[in-house]
């Protein structure tokens, strides 16, 4: 009987490709937004969103990660902006090998920003480094106030958490508090940012967080 | 449910330091996995005993649950906690705590029977 000592991270096919993909983002400026939350939490409206406000200023592209069709590509396509849909037939999740695939389909030019906006699961998609800049977790009103200490993962990892659709506030009881303190208690340095596609508040917000990152990593 | 794909990665891993070392068939991984990793550790043994079914049948393995922990920076204390909830601050100072670890999803080990070992022992 033999043993090997090997102390080795589990997902080491996917944290190579996420390595290539982090090495070649830093050359070109490229500042990379993994955006994670559950189904029809608004990523895509808030992608809408933000593509209004910032096209004007800054390169702006896309990778969306689904199941299947190619909907929300669509969607931003429509926008203006480059956006390629990554269909996963089935998979929960995007994995770096498949974001470094789409990538090396043809050149994109270097893109200012680049959103990835995974298959919508707040689970899955926590393990897998994508060689972004942060995560973000989107949680709309009308899921619940108490989704962080139900997936501590995403929350404790995420950047910044956006809570969406704040316009419906007076129609559902979600305590935002209540999401603030949990947030806080699993990530000291996370954001918490309380924003509506529909009203545009707190939009312009989430905006200037980009647009400072995106400074931030021009100038390294 | 992706702990499939983490299965799989995990064989081609394994398989590949045991032919560095000789092949043979696996008895046992020991992996840890963190409680912050979104891995459930009962489904990765079932994807795991599919994964080997075929080459290396009836491999164990064993898994390491690492917890993660609440640290209070202003006591220097690890704050304990019920398992699976979270303290929302300090419950002895009300300072915010700092969640450490419990993202870890790591191969550690291998044990197998090396085919050097199945011959004639040397000694």
């Amino acid at each position: 009987m033999s043993q090997i000592e090997v102390n080795r991270r589990l997902l080491s096919e996917n944290d190579q490709a996420a390595q290539f993909l982090r090495d070649k983002f830093r050359r070109s400026g490229t500042l990379v937004v993994n955006l994670i939350s559950s189904p029809g939490s608004g990523k895509t409206t808030l992608l809408e969103a933000t593509v209004a406000r910032m096209a004007g200023d800054y390169r702006l592209a896309a990778i969306e990660g689904d199941i299947a069709t190619e909907r929300d590509a669509e969607r931003l396509r429509r926008q203006g902006i480059p956006a390629r849909q990554i269909v996963t037939g089935g998979a929960c999740h995007l994995d770096a090998r498949q974001v470094k695939a789409e990538l090396e389909k043809g050149d994109w030019g270097d893109p200012d920003i680049l959103f990835i906006e995974n298959v919508g699961n707040l689970v899955c998609p926590t393990s897998y480094d994508l060689g972004e800049d942060f995560k973000v977790v989107v949680l709309s009103v009308t899921e619940g106030d108490d989704k962080p200490f139900k997936y501590p993962g995403i929350f404790a990892r995420a950047w910044i958490s956006v809570i969406s659709k704040i316009d419906l506030l007076p129609y559902v009881e979600f305590d935002v508090d209540a999401v603030r303190a949990q947030v806080r208690a699993l990530s000291s340095e996370a954001r918490l940012l309380l924003t509506s596609a529909r009203t545009g508040e707190g939009v312009d917000e989430w905006c200037a967080l980009l647009s400072e990152r995106v400074k931030e990593k021009k100038r390294r | 449910m992706h702990e499939m794909g983490i299965a799989m990665n995990l064989y081609r891993t394994c398989r590949a330091e045991v032919e560095k070392h000789g092949s043979g068939r696996m008895q046992k991984v020991r992996v840890a996995i963190g409680e912050l990793s979104a891995i459930d550790p009962e489904l990765l043994r079932f994807a795991w005993e599919a994964t080997v079914e075929n080459s290396d049948a009836g491999c164990e393995l064993e898994v390491d649950w690492r917890r993660a922990v609440q640290y209070c920076p202003q006591c220097e204390a690890i704050k304990p906690r019920a398992e699976n909830s979270w303290l929302m601050i300090c419950p002895d100072c009300g300072s915010p705590l700092r969640v450490e670890g419990g993202y870890e999803l790591d191969l550690l080990e291998i044990t197998f029977e090396s085919e050097s070992d199945s011959g004639e022992n040397p000694a």
